[in-house]
């Protein structure tokens, strides 16, 4: 009996070892493959473009320093770390971030930045002889591209990490971290007596250690048998790697923070979260207020319960302090120092949201959407922070202002709106509904609206392509229209005075005044289905339906495809379809995909240029002449507004030499406004323009084009005689040929001639 | 009839269009553009009409009078067509295209065309950078690409005979790889004409 008892127990230790050294094995085996191949499923980082100096860009002091604070560079007296600067009327010193670019990594330089009136004179580096020719500026995270809900990280190496960071987290959570062997029986002890003490847990005696292995599989609870668990896998743990590797996982894993669906993990992106910086240029009071969130980061969340979080931070300090990590100077400054979290840290997912969805969706062609949400790769964009800033801020009091002025309900209005690079096609700001910050709706990308009168200008290049049919003199008919339709209804046009009828007008003036019944005719004339072509050849990828009613805008178009439009025609006629992304690199910096620059020949060069001199004219005398209200008057620009049926929607889309935009506003329940694309659209665009200064529109004549003065009478050509005379561009070989009866060398006018030469 | 501030733009005008003639192309006469017509006091159709606020910006004369046409440029003037990148472009799109060509020189070219990009985003209408990023691009073996970017480089060179020549040739090896061998012919002809027109010789 007692030896069948005997051999039991023996055969139940037995297993019991050889299960408990399996489990052990097992629990081995799972934290080596867990730490081995710290694989982190990081998000993809999304960038802005970097602001570029060099001498002659035209940019004054007051606009470097405004860029630099939205960089969260910081404005000292004499900056001597990466991230700060100083300014004066004329120049800005300062230190840049070194930054690792698709192309290779920049350094942190020293540069002294001068300004003369027309722009930046030269860049100086102390130690460097000449002027830098061209120099980057690292540039602004506008977000993240994640799962639903999801951990965010921006991971860290172990020398990248502050010695007062890595020290502090240390002597905070793990005095004995260097000491121990994963667990701390002398920590354990003090818990159990400080836990006795308060009769519930109130401290917990890990590691550093079992932190890091608690946030890597388990749940917060802490029973007994989880507790075992942990101390197992941290002594495993211990055995694999040494300590910097496992403080350097500790510094990437530890939750400090909740921004919407999105979990802050790290040190590295904590920093940006809060304070809108990299964790190496974090002070004293920074660094201390981070460590205490890894206590508890919902309870210190500095935003919602700053003066716990202060607490705990000036705590934190005082161990600081204490321990001789920071001087009594420092701490007395620190303590002294109100938390400093801004308000809308990195943004992250946050900051421009419109925008990211371009990026993304443009990437889901290209790349799993795994891959994006894990891969922690670098994709850097074509984002234009000051001129988003700029949209934003004009669509937001724009509408404001309309709302009031005319009488509309508060908040009633939406709108739309992408400003793009004339001469690449990339996408500099991008807004997709009144609210910036808003992820919802993206209105530039998925609001299809009809488009009224900015089909008008692909009518008239049509037309103006058919040089033997019509140049911008001809007359056109602007009378009434009525046509039954194959399916029994019937298309009867009206002008947008509705019982207006403007007989004979010159071609040009029909567009710029936008007179619908004169354009359903040329519509017809040129027919239907080569207007739908030459919306295709400008970009749109949809082949419209070619019904007459195309000519007048009978076409639901989102704000993006129009913008693809427009910009052919900016371009003289060159199709660059549509970009928010320059390159993508992977989470080491090596580039992976280059989306570079794409040109098509689209829309000819002749009738392009023909059909933007009468867009300017819209601008000039036409429904656009609202812009100068607010665009300096020697700025040229081209422009079109677009109002549709009972004031639903209201466009403008234009261009002067450097940029493209397109403005759309209305109401999500698609109801009248009220407003025509000249009082609802016009003003914002003109807003946006006015405050991104810009360039003149300057095309350049193409050799088939040729200027001849017209006789605005006869339409034949001047001559010295001719007295009311206008310069139009035409297609060489098909401007009139006869001349004007005034053009006769009559001597009596052949004397004012030579009085004019004098005045001359 | 004249008034005094219009004579004298368009005096300046004669100026610039004198300065610019070595171009080819005259600029848009702009004073003359006005547009007070018959209809002119017809309402504009999408706005609700004029504010009248509007300072004219260049329509403010009532009515334009007939001025002699420019006279065609003497073809002597071709000389003074720029020839290298640095006669027209700022330090930075200089050090920019210097990159770019050492990059392509090492057999680099997509590195080149990147730099290349980066520079057209400084100045971009500079026609050497787009001649230079058609020429990399066909080294880069995108001759479809190439011959785009080629087209665009000669709708900005305004005239230019070394750099039409330039464009050209791109244009001619960048049909043959895509098996155009008539396009090819054509570009190639155009090119000897625009070298024609250069006076020096390159």
């Amino acid at each position: 009996m007692r030896s069948k008892l005997r051999v039991a127990a023996l055969v139940t230790l037995a297993v019991g070892l050889v299960a408990g050294s399996l489990y052990i094995l097992y629990l081995d085996q799972v934290i080596r493959e867990r730490f081995a191949g710290v694989r982190w499923a990081v998000p993809s980082k999304v960038f802005a473009a970097p602001l570029e100096l060099y001498p002659g860009k035209t940019m004054d002091a007051q606009a470097l320093a405004r860029e630099l604070d939205r960089l969260g560079y910081r404005k000292v007296g004499t900056p001597s770390k990466p991230g700060s600067y100083a300014q004066s009327g004329r120049a800005v010193d300062l230190v840049s971030r070194a930054f690792q670019y698709w192309d290779g990594r920049e350094p942190s330089r020293r540069l002294f930045v001068r300004f003369d009136a027309s722009g930046i004179r030269e860049i100086v580096e102390p130690g460097v002889s000449s002027s830098h020719a061209l120099v980057r500026i690292d540039p602004l995270a506008i977000g993240s591209i994640h799962a639903a809900r999801a951990e965010d990280r921006l991971l860290l190496r172990r020398e990248e990490v502050p010695e007062l960071l890595a020290k502090g987290i240390i002597l905070v959570e793990d005095r004995h971290f260097y000491s121990h062997w994963g667990v701390s029986l002398r920590g354990i002890a003090r818990a159990m007596v400080a836990n006795i003490k308060a009769g519930r847990v109130v401290q917990g005696g890990s590691t550093i250690t079992q932190q890091l292995v608690r946030n890597f599989f388990l749940t917060l609870d802490q029973n007994l048998q989880r507790k075992i668990k942990e101390a197992i896998m941290a002594i495993l743990l211990e055995l694999h790697y040494d300590k910097e590797e496992v403080l350097e996982a500790y510094i990437n894993e530890i939750f400090l923070g909740q921004d919407g669906s999105r979990a802050i993990h790290g040190f590295g992106l904590a920093a940006g979260h809060y304070f809108n910086k990299p964790v190496s240029e974090l002070n004293a009071a920074e660094t201390a207020l981070l460590i205490s969130l890894a206590k508890g980061a919902s309870y210190y969340n500095p935003r919602r319960h700053p003066e716990r979080a202060r607490g705990r931070r000036d705590l934190v300090l005082r161990l600081f302090r204490d321990d001789g990590l920071i001087t009594e100077e420092t701490y007395q400054r620190a303590v002294a120092a109100p938390l400093g979290v801004e308000s809308d840290g990195d943004g992250g997912a946050v900051r421009y949201p419109a925008f990211v969805d371009l990026v993304r969706r443009q990437l889901e062609a290209d790349y799993r959407k795994e891959d994006l949400q894990s891969e922690g790769l670098r994709i850097f964009t074509t984002l234009d922070p000051h001129a988003q800033a700029e949209l934003e801020r004009h669509i937001r009091d724009g509408l404001e202002r309309i709302e009031a002025q005319r009488g509309i309900e508060e908040g009633s209005l939406e709108a739309a709106a992408l400003i793009t690079r004339t001469e690449s096609g990339e996408v500099a700001a991008l807004a997709g509904g009144r609210e910036g910050r808003y992820r919802g709706f993206n209105r530039a990308l998925d609001a299809r609206r009809p488009i009224g009168s900015l089909a008008k200008p692909f009518v008239y290049h049509t037309a103006l392509s058919q040089p033997e049919r019509f140049h911008l003199y001809s007359l056109l008919e602007d009378k009434p229209l009525r046509l039954e339709m194959p399916n029994g209804s019937v298309w009867e046009p009206k002008n947008y005075d509705a019982d207006a009828v403007y007989g004979e007008v010159r071609l040009y003036e029909a567009l710029a005044r936008s007179y619908n019944l004169a354009t359903a005719h040329l519509g017809l004339a040129v027919t239907p289905k080569a207007v739908a072509r030459t919306m295709q050849a400008a970009g749109l990828e949809r082949a419209p339906a070619a019904l007459p009613s195309l000519a007048l805008g009978a076409i639901d178009l989102s704000p993006m495809e129009v913008a693809q439009m427009f910009s052919t025609l900016a371009s003289g006629g060159f199709r660059y379809p549509l970009t928010g992304i320059r390159e993508v690199t992977d989470a080491q910096g090596e580039p992976l995909t280059r989306y570079g620059m794409q040109v098509e020949r689209g829309l000819d060069e002749a009738p392009t240029y023909l059909t933007n001199w009468a867009l300017e004219q819209v601008a000039i005398f036409g429904t656009g002449s609202g812009v100068y209200r607010w665009i300096e008057p020697s700025t040229r620009l081209a422009g079109k507004t677009g109002t549709t049926d009972g004031y639903r929607d209201a466009w403008f889309a234009g261009f002067g030499g450097d940029r493209v935009g397109v403005f759309w506003v209305g109401r999500d329940d698609n109801q009248p406004t009220g407003l025509s694309g000249a009082s609802g659209a016009l003003p914002l665009w003109s807003a946006t323009m006015a405050a991104l200064d810009l360039q003149s529109y300057d095309p350049f004549m193409p050799s088939s084009v040729t200027q001849v003065q017209i006789d605005r009478d006869s339409g034949l050509r001047a001559g010295e005689g001719c007295q009311k005379v206008i310069s139009l561009p035409f297609i060489e070989g098909f401007a009139p040929e006869r001349e004007a009866p005034c053009a006769g060398s009559d001597t009596s006018e052949g004397v004012r001639g030579w009085f004019q030469r004098l005045w001359q | 009839m004249v008034s005094a501030p219009v004579a004298m733009t368009r005096g300046v005008l004669v100026v610039l269009s004198l300065t610019l003639g070595a171009c080819g192309t005259l600029p848009q006469e702009r004073t003359t553009g006005t547009v007070t017509g018959p209809s002119s006091s017809a309402p504009a159709q999408d706005e609700e009409t004029a504010t009248g606020q509007r300072q004219a910006p260049r329509d403010g004369t009532e009515v334009a009078i007939y001025q002699p046409p420019e006279r065609e440029q003497p073809e002597a003037l071709t000389e003074q067509y720029p020839r290298k990148v640095e006669e027209v472009s700022g330090p930075a799109v200089v050090s920019l295209v210097k990159q770019a060509d050492q990059a392509a020189r090492e057999g680099r070219p997509e590195t080149a065309i990147a730099v290349l990009e980066r520079a057209l985003r400084i100045e971009p209408r500079n026609a050497f950078v787009w001649a230079r990023l058609a020429e990399v691009r066909l080294q880069a073996g995108e001759s479809q690409q190439a011959a785009a970017t080629a087209d665009r480089a000669n709708s900005l060179a305004r005239g230019n005979p070394y750099l039409e020549a330039r464009n050209w040739r791109t244009l001619a090896d960048a049909r043959r790889q895509q098996g155009d061998t008539q396009g090819a012919q054509l570009a190639r002809q155009q090119a000897e004409q625009a070298r024609l027109r250069q006076t020096g010789g390159d």
